[in-house]
């Protein structure tokens, strides 16, 4: 082949190329639809940033749940608290988040995989769910339960003494279903497998050596982050 | 032990850490299939508790792997 005839055909194709990326970007709707005429809502965009602290994303998770995202139906939905309590509860989603004060404050998430991320959370407190219920004084332990059966401990005087909250946005947006809609366990301090998502029920219990999922297969009881996440 | 000896037990017993060390890894970050495919044998806790324990010794077996292969001469002068 011609040096000459070798320049058309990079030339021929290189001419191709730019008709295929123009034409794909004209063809993407991102690209190229025309903003609506009467306005309309658009997806929440998530806050990066928090009083001058730079955030994780959304999307910056590894999706490690033990059957994969669960897609609850809100209208179909209730947050139990159980055991022993004074008075059991049953809370629709918009009771917990419309009934409720709503805190928020930036934690950071430390996987036992090696990842960690650092978001702007926001939901209300366990300790205010757990305070209507009334919570009798032999219990020791809350066991909380979510939708795809995963289950997680923790002590009582952990949930009542600090500001632990029960989530419902993070970086400013709903927490979306891969990420444990509607509502995520902020554990903070603790290794991630106590961050529970899509929780339905908050049970009492005396039993301070009851195992969550993965506290079964030998992970620490207590999850403190600043100690081994092996017993 | 004679070099050549001690180069081959540190090549393989290399292939076996890595070997380790990556199934291991995978254990973790893609459990729900790894655990599936050894029947529960390699769930995400056991190989965390794996991985955690193999990176040392492949390391180790790393370093000397690369001293023997890179420096034969080395040795040889040594015998």
């Amino acid at each position: 082949m011609k040096p000459h005839s070798i320049r058309e055909s990079l030339l021929s194709v290189a001419f191709a190329l730019m008709v295929i990326v123009v034409g794909g970007a004209v063809g993407h709707p991102d690209m190229a639809e025309a903003a609506p005429e009467n306005g309309t809502d658009l997806p929440a965009v998530e806050v990066r940033e928090y009083e001058g602290l730079d955030l994780s994303s959304i999307n910056d998770f590894r999706e490690n749940s033990i059957h994969g995202p669960q897609f609850v139906d809100v209208s179909q939905y209730t947050l139990a608290v159980t055991g022993l309590v004074e008075n059991e509860q049953s809370y629709s989603y918009d009771d917990v988040v419309n009934s409720h004060d709503t805190y928020r404050k930036v934690v950071t998430l430390s996987c036992v995989e090696g990842w960690d991320v650092t978001l702007l959370w926001e939901g209300v407190l366990v300790k205010d769910l757990l305070n209507e219920a009334g919570v009798r004084p032999e219990a020791t332990t809350v066991i909380f339960k979510a939708e795809d059966g995963y289950t997680t401990t923790l002590p009582v005087e952990y949930i009542m003494d600090g500001d632990i909250l029960l989530a419902y946005r993070m970086n400013g947006v709903t927490l979306p279903p891969e990420r444990g809609f509607p509502f995520q366990l902020v554990a903070e301090s603790k290794w991630g497998y106590k961050w529970i998502k899509w929780v339905t029920e908050i049970e009492l219990s005396n039993n301070p050596n009851i195992q969550g999922y993965w506290e079964y297969y030998g992970y620490s009881q207590s999850g403190d982050l600043d100690k081994p996440y092996f017993d | 032990m004679n070099v050549r000896v001690a180069s081959r037990v540190v090549h393989w017993a290399l292939l076996v850490f890595a070997l380790l060390t990556v199934v291991s890894g995978l254990g973790i970050t893609e459990y729900q299939t790894v655990t599936e495919l050894t029947f529960g044998l390699l769930n995400k806790a056991n190989a965390n508790r794996l991985h955690l324990w193999t990176w040392i010794p492949f390391l180790a077996l790393l370093v000397a792997h690369v001293l023997l292969a890179a420096r034969p001469g080395w040795f040889r002068r040594r015998r």
